[in-house]
């Protein structure tokens, strides 16, 4: 069976890629260098997990997929994950993404989730956004890893439950080790803590960089509580914490992945450079310690 | 109400040049294949940010359009943006 060696949680901000290249020069925010720290470690723990392929679970953010026809979770299977859309490379600067697609596996995962409960969509067009292109340059910057996308429905309600994100995580996790090779299989998702982009409070992290529910949502990862994690994250309960926060339903497909494991890297960054973020990542050998 | 219609709106602002054009030149004209109320319309049309968040309009589709409004993004069009949002609370954006 393949093997997940990895699985890391990680922000998609535009500002950290910004942050970077401005770092290269010696010219970044210093509230963006804590992030870029933690990019780095992670990049190099996922470099030793030696993985041969990297299964990439972003958002879209009403890039492509509209009111008209939205998935919660959507496995891509085309031939090339490629992006970001011109306008975010006009308005940050990103570097173009264009990696293989592990069709193989796509496929796999896609079929496993149909035989155990969960019912993907599926797509054969389609262009990955700075949620997946961002974390895919700072983890393994030499684009030499073939992805299998999934796309996740992080901010048009209605959005299951935080509970059925966990599940997706398991399912994608039995996909991975069902798939009858022995390749070693790497997650990687993207989402938010508290986020404000394009609401009232956007500028509010100036005053406060971690809110309260921030600082009480970290303490129960440190604990590994995901029990009331899980309880906590609901659409309704994120949304009231900032419109964007329900982008923490990614980190449930994480947790969900990891089936009780704690992860063996946690780092929060909350400076104000950018919204807070989180940085989680679980090798190997933190696997062992959750459900197999 | 139709607030999937206003996002729509927002949405081929902020991405399609022709339709941002149209609108510009005369929103009654752009605005009539959509099935909205009045005070949608009227919000809308006057490009009235915080009618449009009251109306529960997605946030970042707002944001999306006021950028496009504006024909770009800076810091100084975000701290506007935020000060139209004072004392207004999140809505249900749900459609």
């Amino acid at each position: 069976m393949a093997n997940l060696v990895f699985i890391a949680g990680v922000p998609h901000d535009p500002t950290l890629a910004i942050a970077a290249r401005m770092a290269a020069v010696g010219k970044a925010d210093p509230g963006a260098i804590p992030a870029l720290k933690h990019f780095d470690a992670l990049r190099e723990k996922l470099e030793a997990a030696r993985p041969d392929i990297v299964v990439m679970v972003g958002s879209d953010h009403l890039n492509q997929w509209f009111y008209d026809n939205l998935a919660p979770f959507m496995i891509g299977i085309a031939e090339r994950m490629a992006g970001p859309f011109p306008s975010e490379i006009k308005s940050w600067g990103l570097d173009p993404c264009d990696l293989p697609v592990d069709q193989r596996l796509a496929r796999h995962i896609l079929k496993s989730g149909y035989e155990n409960g969960v019912d993907f969509a599926f797509s054969n067009e389609f262009v990955a956004d700075h949620s997946f292109t961002i974390p895919m340059q700072f983890l393994r910057p030499a684009d030499d890893l073939p992805v299998v996308p999934v796309f996740i429905n992080l901010l048009a309600p209605p959005v299951p439950p935080g509970r059925r994100y966990a599940t997706v995580g398991s399912a994608l996790r039995s996909g991975i080790e069902s798939d009858g090779t022995h390749q070693r299989v790497a997650l990687i998702v993207t989402g938010h803590m508290s986020n404000s982009v394009g609401g009232p409070n956007m500028l509010s992290i100036q005053k406060e960089p971690a809110s309260a529910w921030d600082i009480e949502t970290w303490a129960l990862i440190e604990e590994n509580r995901v029990d009331d994690i899980l309880q906590r994250a609901t659409w309704d309960q994120l949304y009231a914490q900032g419109n964007g926060t329900p982008g923490f339903l990614a980190y449930c497909v994480a947790l969900g992945a990891a089936r009780g494991a704690a992860p063996g890297f946690a780092e929060m960054v909350a400076t104000g450079a950018q919204p807070p973020c989180a940085f989680l990542g679980w090798t190997e050998s933190d696997l062992k310690g959750g459900a197999q | 109400m139709s607030r999937y219609m206003v996002n729509k709106v927002l949405w081929r602002y902020s991405r399609e040049d022709d339709f941002r054009a149209a609108f510009d030149a005369n929103p009654e004209a752009a605005l009539k294949g959509f099935s909205l109320s009045a005070d949608e319309h009227a919000a809308l049309s006057a490009r009235d940010q915080r009618a449009i968040f009251l109306l529960g309009a997605h946030p970042f589709l707002i944001y999306a359009f006021m950028i496009a409004v504006e024909g770009g993004w800076s810091f100084e069009f975000m701290q506007r943006y935020v000060d139209k949002l004072q004392g207004v609370e999140l809505q249900n954006i749900e459609t």
